[in-house]
């Protein structure tokens, strides 16, 4: 997959690894440390995970799965969120088809205290988008409201990013 | 449950089956568990169906057209029991009436065993695919059809 680097490559892997620290200290400095990288293969591999994300929205068009019928405005708008996503430089969700027509989309990141908390968002269509966050092992959500368009939806994503300085992921992967 | 069910009945034990899409966000494929998006109502719908394991003839009933899918489970009583323990926690605000009831239909094969769980607000559906629901051996669904995974390996 396009975000994983050759593992013979030190340099590439030094120059992820840089990325990721720069990811800890916040949004500010990954954007400095992107915008820097040295080796331009480190931003087309990760560029490579928004293309992929955009064309498996794309292909749920074709109603691939049985007893799903995409709505076309939740597959143009997710698509639209996708290019938000690329253009801030912000981590790629989980992507999947809803029952109900939309667009799923998932982020899981470790938080200060160590809990795992969760944003999940399904685009229906433009002006509605369901969206809740909370800790993974609480009961309920600490959100849950609707959003009226991608551009609310990037906003809450940033919000939520500034509270939880590093994805669960690259933490297991330190581990 | 001892008689046979009449339609509109409350089910209130028995084992049920859910069918799991070979989606992302249905199936949690590196956890091997149903996922997010598993429970949720088709559009227009207000609950979900499951199917009574007694007048089935196994989990291949549930799933016979829908190729790619998986099949999970779960009791009856873990799932009121679950409901019940969200209602009674006050931090939860949830306090809605959540009801199986067996409504028969006439579709082949798994229509004689459909029952509907409705309503199915989004902290039940948490609560069937983080604690309630397990996979049923045997019948994982395939390899996910759509979706995306930034995390998995091609």
């Amino acid at each position: 997959m396009g975000n994983r680097l050759p593992a013979d490559d030190p340099a590439l892997g030094a120059a992820l690894m840089r990325l990721m620290n720069a990811l800890k200290r916040g949004a500010e400095a990954f954007r400095d440390e992107w915008n820097s990288a040295a080796d331009k293969r480190v931003q087309l591999g990760m560029a490579d995970l928004y293309d992929k994300a955009a064309l498996a929205i794309d292909q749920m068009r074709k109603g691939m799965a049985p007893r799903f019928v995409m709505d076309k405005g939740a597959i143009q708008a997710a698509t639209d969120f996708i290019s938000m996503l690329r253009t801030h430089h912000m981590r790629v969700p989980k992507i999947g088809p809803s029952p109900d027509g939309g667009v799923g989309m998932s982020w899981v990141f470790g938080t200060r205290e160590g809990r795992p908390f969760e944003i999940d968002a399904v685009v229906l269509d433009w002006n509605t988008i369901e969206y809740r966050e909370g800790f993974a092992d609480a009961d309920g959500f600490t959100v849950d409201t609707i959003l009226r368009s991608t551009k609310e939806l990037q906003q809450r994503l940033l919000e939520a990013l500034s509270q939880n300085a590093q994805p669960a992921s690259d933490r297991q992967r330190e581990q | 449950m001892a008689a046979a069910p009449q339609p509109g009945d409350l089910v209130i034990d028995g084992l049920l089956y859910r069918w799991v899409p070979n989606t992302d966000l249905s199936f949690d494929y590196q956890e091997n568990k149903p996922s997010k998006l598993a429970f949720r109502p088709d559009k227009g719908e207000s609950g979900i169906s499951v199917f009574l394991v007694a007048l089935l003839n196994g989990p291949g009933d549930v799933v016979y057209d829908l190729p790619g899918y998986g099949v999970c489970e779960f009791t009856a009583q873990q799932f009121l029991a679950e409901v019940r323990r969200l209602r009674e926690r006050k931090d939860n605000k949830f306090d809605q009436d959540v009801t199986i009831h067996y409504e028969p239909t006439p579709q082949p094969v798994k229509g004689r065993a459909h029952c509907y769980i409705q309503p199915m607000p989004a902290i039940v559906q948490k609560a069937l695919y983080k604690r309630v629901a397990t996979m049923t051996p045997g019948f994982p669904p395939a390899p996910a059809a759509a979706g995306f995974d930034p995390e998995r390996d091609p």
